[in-house]
């Protein structure tokens, strides 16, 4: 192990700025290898930068396809499923360095300095970021298969409005559309203004919505039907009856159940 | 062709009691809404609440799929998972268990719900992803046989009528025809009986219509099934699949006064014997304020049924048997301390233990190790020595495993390897409990402050 790289106040004497996308970060990664930068030097940062530093090399690198496909394909080529899964859930994370974190864990792994699956060298400061990083989307997104709430519209869709943390929708998809194959469904992430489409039995796929859009399906909950509003009403007639009185303990639901998650929620409507 | 007989035979009680039950008593008109508050609230006492031990894909046609890690949808008041629709079909009972609030001797209201109102309440609450699926309990009306001719009738419907491919989790009925039980454990994932009570005199006392063979009759019954379904998919891919998650029961805790050494042993042998998924605990609720039964207001024993979860754990994912944690000169857990902690304080002979170096099975039976950390150590290793700081940020819990562990070597602190000292510090840090908290009155209480 090489000590400089784990001093956490080692300075980079290049920093390549990027986009917050799979496409932009990977750009950067590229980039990083074809001018043949030491990752002891480097640093990725997500556009606008952190703090400028001094003697210090700022280059912005603009997304580019073709050259995040190379970084994608080397990733499933050199790495197992399940390191190139905690990869993309590191690109979805929240985290403002995530882009540093995956660029170091990939160059870590490309030195072919470990043994066994990349993801388990936890020694590796990276990888353990990369590895904590992980397990915080991958959390939003479990508890997202369960918290998400429909409602059914009059033309019979069921549409959802979720505000997660981390951009969670791709991590989900195969599960909702899975589940619900024959149903039309809507699910609409309004903080990162991205919804997923899922038509009856045919192909998911994500969609950026216009402006006008979001407006209406953020004020979709006014115009539901009395049908739908008594579905609703049975459901917390449910959730309340199964609640035992001598077991009352709302700490704890609210530990399981954080409150963040209620906004959306029909249960505590 | 079975099915056909199965069917055939419902036709002789279709629609009597549905359509009898809602004149009963006068409450044949209930609201919808009235019904499912009644049958949620007959049906809370049951435990079992999980979704998990079947991953199913979804299909053409059908709504649903099923995922083997389970999905909790939302949590309730007490702070207990809300996964599935737990609700009886009916509170009519002909038996008058003590412990229960919808025994016959009890004066409450009665109703039934229709197969269309619990199919109906099914999917659409499915549809609307609120639920991962059902869990069908209920009193016995007429006959056990008949109950669940009726609860057959509501899943046959529910499955392939409707062709709902969520998760299923149907009680047996002790004593209903067994060709039933094999007929509902080709359509449910989940089976379960109730064991109620760890032994049969307590069992005697308490359920006085129930006996322990009946209950284990169709516990044998579905683990034989299971079994052979194994052998039967191992010839032929597509046979229809028996209970693929697995059947589980429950134990109440607390209303007789069984030790938790008899639980233990009675949970392992569950395990062992009828390859049980599942054991769950139920601390007592005085329900029916039943003089002979310890008083409500003292509280239902959380801790207690706390331990028990821990040591279940210990049983079924650490390697321990009941008799290396309790025996018959200590019978019951100790409040203060968790059962691996204390296991481990009376074998301080085989710590500290080499973090670097021992057995994933010897790393499963170190306090403050639990079986994540433990798989993660196993594997890191491979890369070089563990130090305390790695352990830190592998999620162990360095507090509790101090006192148990070097690293390379060296302790993490000088440490005195003395049962008193380190229970001191155990104690000095504060066990992570999930019900010690506001709303909740415990007699125990006192013993932590
Ligand atoms: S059989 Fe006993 S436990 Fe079950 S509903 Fe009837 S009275 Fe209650």
């Amino acid at each position: 192990m090489s000590s400089s790289l784990y001093s956490p106040d080692y300075s980079a004497q290049t920093v390549l700025l990027c986009e917050d996308s799979p496409e932009g970060i990977f750009s950067a990664i590229y980039t990083a290898y074809e001018r043949k930068f030491s990752p002891n030097y480097t640093k990725i940062e997500l556009l606008p930068g952190e703090n400028y530093q001094l003697f210090t090399e700022y280059i912005t690198v603009e997304g580019d396809r073709e050259k995040a496909k190379k970084v994608k394909q080397t990733i499933d080529k050199r790495f197992g499923g399940l390191t190139s899964y905690v990869i993309w859930c590191g690109i979805y994370s929240k985290e403002r360095d995530k882009a540093d974190i995956i660029y170091h864990t990939i160059a870590r792994g490309l030195s072919k300095k470990y043994r066994g699956e990349l993801t388990d060298f936890l020694q590796d400061p990276y990888i353990m970021m990369l590895s904590k990083i992980q397990k915080n989307v991958a959390k939003e997104a479990h508890h997202y298969k369960g918290f998400i709430r429909f409602a059914q519209l009059d033309n019979g869709i069921l549409f959802s409005k979720i505000n997660p943390k981390n951009y969670i929708l791709p991590l989900v998809v195969s599960h909702f559309s899975d589940r619900f194959s024959e149903e039309d469904f809507v699910i609409y992430d309004e903080n990162h203004h991205v919804c997923l489409f899922h038509e009856r039995r045919k192909e998911s796929y994500l969609y950026l919505p216009e402006k006008e859009e979001e407006l209406h399906w953020q004020k979709i909950e006014e115009r539901l039907s009395k049908e739908e509003l008594e579905v609703r009403g049975l459901f917390k007639t449910f959730h309340q009856s199964i609640a035992i009185e001598y077991r009352k303990n709302l700490k704890l639901q609210q530990n399981l159940l954080p409150l963040r998650f209620r906004g959306n929620m029909i249960d505590f409507l | 062709m079975e099915e056909r007989i199965a069917q055939s035979r419902f036709e002789l009680c279709k629609g009597k009691y549905f359509i009898s039950s809602g004149e009963e008593k006068g409450n044949s008109n209930l609201s919808l809404q009235q019904k499912l508050e009644i049958l949620t609230d007959a049906a809370k006492y049951d435990v079992a609440c999980t979704s998990s031990g079947i991953n199913r894909k979804g299909k053409a046609g059908a709504l649903g799929n099923a995922a083997a890690c389970g999905i909790c949808h939302s949590f309730s008041a007490d702070g207990r998972c809300i996964s599935l629709l737990k609700i009886l079909m009916t509170n009519h009972c002909i038996y008058d268990c003590k412990y229960c609030i919808n025994r016959c001797s009890n004066d409450v209201v009665r109703t039934i719900f229709t197969p269309e109102e619990i199919v109906d309440l099914t999917i659409s609450f499915y549809r609307r992803n609120y639920i991962e699926g059902l869990f069908l309990s209920s009193g016995i009306i007429g006959t056990p046989t008949m109950t669940m001719e009726l609860m057959y009738q509501v899943i046959y419907k529910l499955r392939k009528e409707e062709k709902f491919n969520g998760y299923i989790h149907v009680k047996a009925i002790p004593g209903a025809d067994p060709f039933l039980v094999t007929q509902m454990g080709y359509l449910a994932d989940r089976m379960s009986v109730n064991l109620e009570l760890a032994t049969s005199e307590a069992l005697q006392e308490l359920a006085p219509n129930k006996h322990r063979k009946t209950i284990l009759a169709p516990m044998r019954q579905i683990q034989t099934g299971i079994t052979e379904n194994k052998e039967e998919l191992v010839l032929y891919k597509k046979a229809p699949k028996f209970v693929a998650a697995g059947q589980s029961t429950q134990i109440i805790i607390g209303a007789t006064p069984e030790t938790d050494y008899q639980i233990m042993q009675v949970s392992e042998s569950l395990y062992q014997k009828f390859e049980l998924k599942r054991v769950f605990y139920s601390a007592f609720v005085n329900v029916n304020q039943d003089t002979s039964l310890p008083s409500p207001m003292a509280g239902p024993p959380l801790l207690r049924e706390h331990r028990l979860y821990q040591a279940d754990f210990l049983l079924r994912f650490y390697g321990f048997e009941a008799k290396e944690l309790l025996s018959e000169k200590k019978p019951n857990f100790s409040v203060y301390l968790d059962p691996k902690a204390d296991w481990a304080l009376q074998h301080l002979e085989l710590f500290p233990m080499e973090i670097n170096k021992v057995s994933y099975s010897m790393l499963l039976r170190i306090p403050g190790i639990g079986v994540t950390s433990a798989r993660r150590i196993v594997k890191a290793r491979k890369n070089g020595k563990l130090n305390f700081e790695h352990l830190k940020k592998i999620g162990v819990v360095l507090k509790r495993a101090l006192y148990f562990i070097t690293c390379d070597g060296k302790m993490m602190y000088p440490t005195k390897m003395e049962e008193e000292y380190i229970t001191r510090n155990l104690l000095y840090e504060k066990e992570n409990l999930p019900f010690l908290q506001e709303g909740i009155q415990y007699e125990q209480l006192s013993l932590f402050s």
